[in-house]
């Protein structure tokens, strides 16, 4: 009877077992970022993608996902100016194989953020993701007053100065 | 010195010391602090909406330059026939290259001042940003071929017109539209006539030259196509004037 | 600076030679069988009254407007294929002249100057504007100058290249008969002295009698006498400009 039941048992585990292999992603921001990164700086993400499974993981896809987290802001971010390196694809991973990734990215603005990487392979139902990873992003003042107000007005200024000396220089002369 | 260089100078002094070029480059400078104190009172700007108003300063220096070069080349001959002036000029030695290249050369003059005005307004929206020294190389790369274009195109209209009036109002007509699908939005422009009208227009050419390296920090490579079709528009608006001062008969 | 080569090469005694000149503006025909002999040292009067054709004649023996048929000949040159050439050679003193207002008159002499190829010392300056009776010293904008200086100030350009032939029309315009008569000097002087020939286009016989040796007489665009000034010269042109009414 415990036998049978083992019996059954295992064969149930083996039919409800998913049909594709199962893959495991690291996540880590590259030792060279900045401690403290701002707003025009370039950072780099490594991922591991490694399949733990003995078959191979067919039509693999990964991608990077990005998401601003500042209260009232919550919002997933498009990454059209942030990075040219939004995904990859792979034909096959071998079992046991890894695949490093990095993921460049130019930081635009000024916030806190997560970062995600997700793959999903051919046949699978769902997708796999790596650990979220945080990081903050110094504002820079790309508005700076004391550059803009003093050419604001001071080029006008110049300007009418250089009319008026030049009417006031005719009317001598008449 | 040559004939063409001495008019040369003979206009540029003439915007000077006539009061207008001075008027003209103090509205240039009236509009860009303008738009540089909308900017002052917005402090949320991220790196690309720097960009952003980067690009928009730059398409304002270009279309204030055009409009500058339409108004110069539309009294260029018209003018001088409705002062007078004309015929005696036409009685002196010089050749129809002479000429073009003189009245051109007070417009390059004028255009050389009011870039030089934009710098400083470039430099201070832009320095915190990206792509600064790109913004200053492909304004003076790309808006000089697009204004001067408009220069001589507005100059023989001018010739062929004889009347200020109406070669400004011919030539306004075409910077308009030659403007209007800027205007019209992306989607206008997605249709098959609007990439058309997109890919020979001289004013597109250079503002989405300006959006591709301020704003995408795309490489000079990238714009070769667009540059190729700003010299195009110089080249026949330079042969346009040629022929239509050319042409002139008193 | 354009060489004077093409002109200096030739020295024709004739220094206008114009038959049977057709010009048309638009579809109209405007000179129609139009005819002048110039030769070097004379002062040749262009009459006929407005509308006759004079100034669309002046246009098309200076190039400024391509004659449709007919012989041109200027200097020895077409005015309308070797119009620099000719430019260089010749002075013309337009009816309705304008100027540089912002510019005074040494500077604009100078400037013109510069575009015949030559630079004007102070002392050439001085005695090309003392030559038609202006003031070397005056350095006001041209703009403020009364009609009758400004002619003369026209004519002091038409002169900057010493040239050959000097075409002027109306040139006595805004003067006092004192200016008139100063004018009349250079031109009588320019003739006599250096040989160059003069077409006076006017409207006042009384300058013609006094300066011309040969007329030529223009009505509806078609000569109707070319000849010398002789005598009762009213009358004559009074009848040969009448001659439509009659017709």
């Amino acid at each position: 009877m415990t036998k049978i039941a083992t019996l059954l048992a295992a064969s149930l585990f083996l039919l409800a077992s998913p049909a594709w292999a199962s893959l495991e992603i690291s996540l880590a921001p590259a030792p060279a970022n900045p401690a403290q990164p701002k707003m025009g700086d370039n950072l780099k993400f490594e991922s591991v993608i490694a399949n733990t499974d003995a078959a191979s993981a067919r039509g693999l896809v990964a991608w990077i996902s990005l998401i601003q987290v500042d209260p009232g802001h919550e919002q997933p971010v498009d990454l059209e100016d942030w990075s040219a390196h939004k995904a990859l694809a792979q034909g096959e991973l071998a079992p046991g194989a890894k695949l490093s990734v990095e993921w460049p990215m130019r930081l635009i603005q000024a916030g806190d953020y997560r970062v995600v990487i997700s793959a999903v392979q051919r046949g699978a139902s769902r997708p796999v993701t790596s650990p979220l990873v945080d990081f903050h992003v110094e504002r820079k003042a790309v508005v700076e007053s004391q550059r803009i107000l003093p050419v604001a007005f001071g080029m006008p200024a110049l300007l009418a100065a250089l009319a008026l000396l030049r009417r006031r220089r005719r009317l001598r002369v008449r | 010195m040559s004939a063409a260089l001495l008019l040369a100078r003979k206009e540029s002094a003439e915007l000077v010391k006539s009061g207008r070029g001075l008027a003209w480059l103090l509205a240039l400078s009236v509009a860009l602090s303008a738009l540089s104190l909308l900017l002052v009172s917005n402090t949320e700007l991220s790196l690309l909406d720097n960009a952003q108003v980067v690009y928009m300063v730059m398409g304002t220096v270009t279309a204030l330059g055009a409009l500058l070069a339409v108004l110069l080349g539309a009294d260029a001959i018209a003018g001088e026939k409705e002062r007078g002036s004309l015929v005696p000029l036409l009685l002196a030695p010089l050749s129809t290259g002479d000429i073009v290249f003189g009245k051109i050369g007070g417009q390059l003059a004028a255009w050389a001042v009011a870039y030089l005005i934009a710098l400083p307004y470039v430099w201070a929206v832009g320095s915190s940003g990206q792509n600064l020294g790109q913004a200053v190389a492909y304004l003076a790369l790309f808006g000089t071929p697009v204004v001067l274009g408009f220069g001589f195109y507005a100059l023989g209209l001018s010739a062929r017109f004889g009347s200020v009036r109406g070669a400004l109002a011919a030539s306004l007509i075409t910077l308009i539209l030659l403007a209007s699908p800027l205007v019209l939005g992306p989607g206008l422009r997605q249709s098959a006539v609007g990439r058309i009208f997109d890919a020979v227009n001289p004013f597109a050419a250079a503002l989405n030259s300006f959006d591709s390296a301020v704003i995408d920090s795309q490489p000079l490579s990238m714009q070769l196509g667009r540059l190729g079709v700003a010299l195009v528009w110089l080249a026949l608006a330079f042969w346009f004037a040629r022929r239509s001062v050319q042409a002139l008969e008193i | 600076m354009t060489p004077n080569c093409a002109a200096s090469a030739e020295r024709p005694a004739r220094l206008v030679d114009v038959r049977d000149l057709v010009v048309f503006i638009g579809d109209r025909p405007v000179l129609d069988g139009v005819r002048l002999r110039l030769e070097a040292g004379e002062i040749y009067g262009l009459l006929g009254p407005n509308g006759a054709g004079k100034s669309t004649t002046i246009a098309a023996l200076t190039g400024l407007r391509r004659p449709v048929c007919g012989k041109v000949s200027v200097l020895g040159l077409d005015p309308w294929t070797r119009r620099v050439a000719l430019h260089a050679a010749i002075g013309v003193l337009p009816e309705q002249s304008g100027f540089y207002e912002w510019m005074s008159a040494p500077e604009y002499l100078r400037w013109f100057a510069r575009l015949y190829g030559r630079r004007l010392d102070d002392t050439a300056l001085r005695a090309q504007l003392e030559r038609v009776g202006l003031d070397a010293a005056n350095r006001k904008a041209i703009g403020t100058y009364s009609r009758g200086w400004k002619q003369r100030l026209g004519l002091a350009r038409a002169l900057l290249n010493e040239p050959r032939l000097v075409i002027l029309d109306e040139p006595t315009n805004g003067l006092d008969p004192r200016g008139r008569r100063e004018i009349h000097d250079v031109l009588l002087g320019l003739a006599r002295d250096r040989g160059a020939g003069v077409l006076l286009c006017t409207h006042l016989l009384d300058d013609v009698e006094r300066l011309c040796s040969r007329i030529g007489v223009i009505h509806e665009g078609r000569t109707r006498f070319e000849g010398p000034v002789g005598e009762r010269l009213e009358e004559r042109y009074l009848e040969l400009t009448a001659a439509r009414a009659a017709a």
